[in-house]
């Protein structure tokens, strides 16, 4: 059984007198974590509680064993940030930008000036990075301030926002970066409202709903365990086939009744839903000829743990 | 408070206070503001309208004016500016504590006013032709009046929006006027201890009997030292519980 690397119990903070989050209770074992939840749910202000830039008002916090915010120092010399928030360092080129978070991890000018090549060689930063920031496009920023974020090898690295105003192509790039770092070895705490980010890149999903868990655990368990919908087509599977199935507690529609001899039916549920499919089908004598499982999208699974039905 | 004191505190937070400084709004006006003086007092000593007296005047002014003013206009530097330019940000995500930093950042700026007063009065000293004058005494009271008013300045810009009004209009109205008064009560002025080291305490001829303390200087040296502590402490204590919301949104 693996370790968690992110231990939050009973977490309550309030900010300006308003609660933010009420009662978050998490245990992230993954790799790759992604927070996910809409504006304004609360992701931000975990991230700052997690790193103990916040102090909540009651609850437990462990992230690499260390208890925050008493140990807060120790974890942020070994987390990476990269916040949605920050600017990168005005006025001066790409490279003194990461030579300057370097520094601010207590790295001597020389050391952080080597590791800051390092870290943008890794990122495929060429001699853009002797440019001025101002002048760069939001792909090569988010490369900078991935580079800073970076520079001191941190064991764990937290993105927030790490894709927003990427174009398609940069988004992609972007994503592959981030999923080369998981694979070599680092954690990533990676907050974002874009669902395929966190599916691109996470293993693990903590859904946060105005301030609560709506979801934290794995993201196929997330799917396993959201509705499943079930079509079927063939002969007898009809609106009277689908009334049936509905006495039987589970929600049937036809599809395409037009179809005579071969109608399509839809149905949800799980393993008792389609025990009742196949015992009806036996009784009335319908022939199935087909029957495909639809595998839920995500974004359907995130929308059913938040309780919100998908606009169809 | 050990940690403020290791080596990698120390680099954090002189890179997370040095590095963006030049691109900082009120050390850019400050610098203005000098180049203009020293450009208006070069031209009219060069024209003969400054005499080595007012030169004299001059210098002798920079504790009790230049020092606060420029640390009402600087007081600024250690959060306030890294607050609204968002600079602020990556040091508060490093290794060190925020109380650290609000230290670390206050000293500094302690460092830069002080500095800043120390060459102007240096660079005038050698223009006057009357070196008799006790100098040692005057860099004593730049320093200790940069750090007395940094301290008190940067609370205030950390407390309120309008730190620079609020800054000048508590020199202005309240200390100065106050560090006049003959009475005991001039004590508590900030501007009586620092005119106190440089041996100018005003003295009255009043025709009623009042009680007209003076202060050793050893006493407003301590004085202003206190006054420091008090302020950098609070402001640390303040930073520490702060919400943020300027960063952290």
């Amino acid at each position: 059984m693996r370790t968690p690397w992110i231990q939050v119990e009973d977490l309550h903070l309030s900010r300006g007198g308003r609660p933010v989050l009420h009662g978050v209770t998490v245990s992230a074992v993954g790799r790759a974590v992604g927070l996910v939840g809409a504006n304004g749910a609360g992701k931000s202000t975990l991230i700052g509680a997690l790193l103990g830039v916040l102090r909540p008002d009651r609850g437990k916090i462990r992230v690499l064993g260390l208890d925050v915010p008493r140990d807060a120092r120790e974890l942020r010399a070994r987390a990476g940030v990269m916040a949605e928030q920050a600017g990168i360092f005005p006025g001066g080129s790409g490279v003194e930008a990461v030579v300057f978070s370097g520094m601010l991890s207590g790295l001597a000018r020389r050391e952080a000036l080597r590791r800051a090549h390092r870290a943008l060689d890794a990122l495929e930063v060429g001699e853009e990075r002797y440019r001025g920031t101002r002048e760069y496009s939001t792909g090569m920023r988010q490369r900078c301030k991935l580079a800073m974020a970076l520079v001191h090898d941190p064991e764990i690295l937290i993105l927030d926002e790490p894709t927003v105003g990427l174009d398609p192509p940069g988004r992609a790039q972007f994503l592959a970066l981030l999923r080369e770092l998981r694979d070599g070895g680092r954690r990533l705490l990676l907050s974002t409202h874009l669902l395929p980010d966190a599916e691109s890149v996470c293993d693990e999903l903590l859904l946060l709903d105005a301030g609560t868990v709506g979801y934290s655990g794995g993201l196929d368990s997330l799917r396993r365990a959201s509705r499943v919908e079930f079509s079927a087509e063939g002969p007898g599977l009809d609106d009277a086939f689908a009334a049936a199935l509905g006495a039987n507690g589970v929600a049937a529609r036809v599809i395409d009744a037009a179809a005579g001899s071969a109608a399509s039916l839809r149905f949800d549920g799980g393993a008792e839903a389609l025990s009742s499919f196949w015992r009806l089908a036996a009784e009335r004598g319908a022939a199935v000829r087909r029957l495909d499982r639809d595998s839920p999208e995500l974004e359907d699974a995130v929308l059913e743990a938040m309780g919100v039905s998908h606009p169809r | 408070m050990r940690d403020a004191f290791s080596r990698e505190s120390l680099r954090s937070v002189s890179a997370g206070f040095l590095l963006p400084l030049a691109s900082a709004r009120s050390l850019r006006i400050t610098v203005l503001a000098a180049i203009a003086v020293t450009g208006v007092v070069a031209t009219l000593r060069a024209i003969g309208l400054l005499t080595a007296e007012s030169l004299d005047a001059l210098r002798r002014a920079i504790p009790v004016v230049a020092v606060p003013i420029a640390a009402a206009l600087l007081a600024e530097l250690p959060i306030r500016e890294g607050l609204t330019q968002r600079t602020l940000l990556y040091p508060l995500l490093g290794p060190v504590s925020r109380g650290s930093l609000a230290l670390g950042r206050t000293l500094w700026t302690v460092a830069l006013v002080a500095l800043g007063a120390l060459v102007a009065s240096a660079a005038l000293f050698l223009m006057t032709a009357d070196r008799s004058g006790d100098w040692g005494r005057e860099c004593l009271a730049i320093v200790l009046g940069a750090c007395a008013y940094v301290a008190l300045f940067g609370l205030l810009h950390l407390v309120s929006q309008r730190g620079l009004v609020s800054a000048l209009a508590l020199y202005f109205l309240v200390d100065q006027p106050l560090a006049q008064l003959p009475f005991s009560i001039r004590v508590l002025a900030p501007s009586f201890h620092v005119g106190s080291l440089l041996g100018r305490s005003p003295s009255y001829q009043l025709p009623i009997q009042v009680d007209t303390v003076s202060v050793a200087p050893v006493v407003s040296a301590l004085v202003l030292l206190a006054v420091s502590s008090l302020a950098i402490g609070w402001t640390m204590r303040l930073f520490s519980r702060r919400d943020l919301p300027e960063l952290c949104g």
